[in-house]
């Protein structure tokens, strides 16, 4: 059956399209111009928003204390940039191939079903004897699963 | 799904990549199009029938089908 295409108005889909670049790795092999820029300011903003996240661990560990009620907006800063990637990603996804989208949505479920099978297991692990750990700690199943799903939907359909 | 893509896109001496510009999409949903390994939408294979001055059912195919005029 024909899929229905979801109401997503592709942006910066024409023009020449070109072999996309080793840095855009995820992306479908060839990219619209308009897109790879896409790719670059997604990939630019991901870098700023984990400079910002350990720089800001690193000054309230060393000035926490100092700075008082000030340490709360400055916990917010890395949450502020990293609504700047999401931005960018959803650029990206509105700029993207039909099928570069659906490899890109299913490594989102699958990344979400990994985080969400961490946080629901791993307390019965906790009453068999693993350490405690912070539910930030769920992140990574989630960016593993989304990145082992995307790379195998390239795969599939390359 | 079946389709004739491959063999329209034969027809007229087009690759991969020249059908690709033409439908703004990239040379790898072609592909997968064309492998059987990704059904188009419906915007893409209204726009993939349009191309070639077809309707859709002569494009397209459920599985066990024979799209009309192949072999």
């Amino acid at each position: 059956m024909i899929a229905k295409q979801a109401d997503i108005t592709p942006e910066g889909t024409s023009g020449s399209r070109t072999s996309a670049p080793w840095w855009a790795w995820g992306c479908s092999a060839d990219l619209s111009r308009a897109n790879i820029a896409n790719a670059r300011r997604y990939l630019v903003l991901s870098a700023v928003w984990a400079a910002s996240l350990i720089l800001t661990v690193l000054a309230l560990k060393v000035w926490g204390e100092a700075l008082g009620p000030v340490a709360y907006a400055v916990a917010l800063v890395p949450m502020a940039a990293f609504l700047g990637v999401v931005w960018a990603y959803l650029r990206f996804l509105r700029g993207a191939d039909e099928l570069t989208r659906k490899i890109h949505f299913e490594g989102m479920a699958v990344g979400f079903g990994a985080g969400l099978v961490w946080i629901l297991c791993y307390p019965v692990l906790v009453a068999a004897g693993a350490p405690v750990l912070d539910l930030s700690h769920a992140t990574f199943p989630m960016v593993v699963g989304y990145v082992v799903a995307v790379a195998l939907g390239q795969r599939r359909y390359r | 799904m079946t389709n004739r893509l491959r063999v329209l896109r034969a027809e007229r001496e087009w690759s991969q990549a020249e059908l690709a510009e033409r439908l703004e999409v990239s040379r790898q949903t072609v592909n997968a199009v064309e492998n059987g390994k990704y059904d188009p939408s419906l915007p893409l294979a209204f726009k993939i029938a349009r191309l070639f001055g077809l309707r859709i059912e002569e494009v397209f195919q459920p599985d066990g089908d024979r799209p009309p005029g192949s072999a």
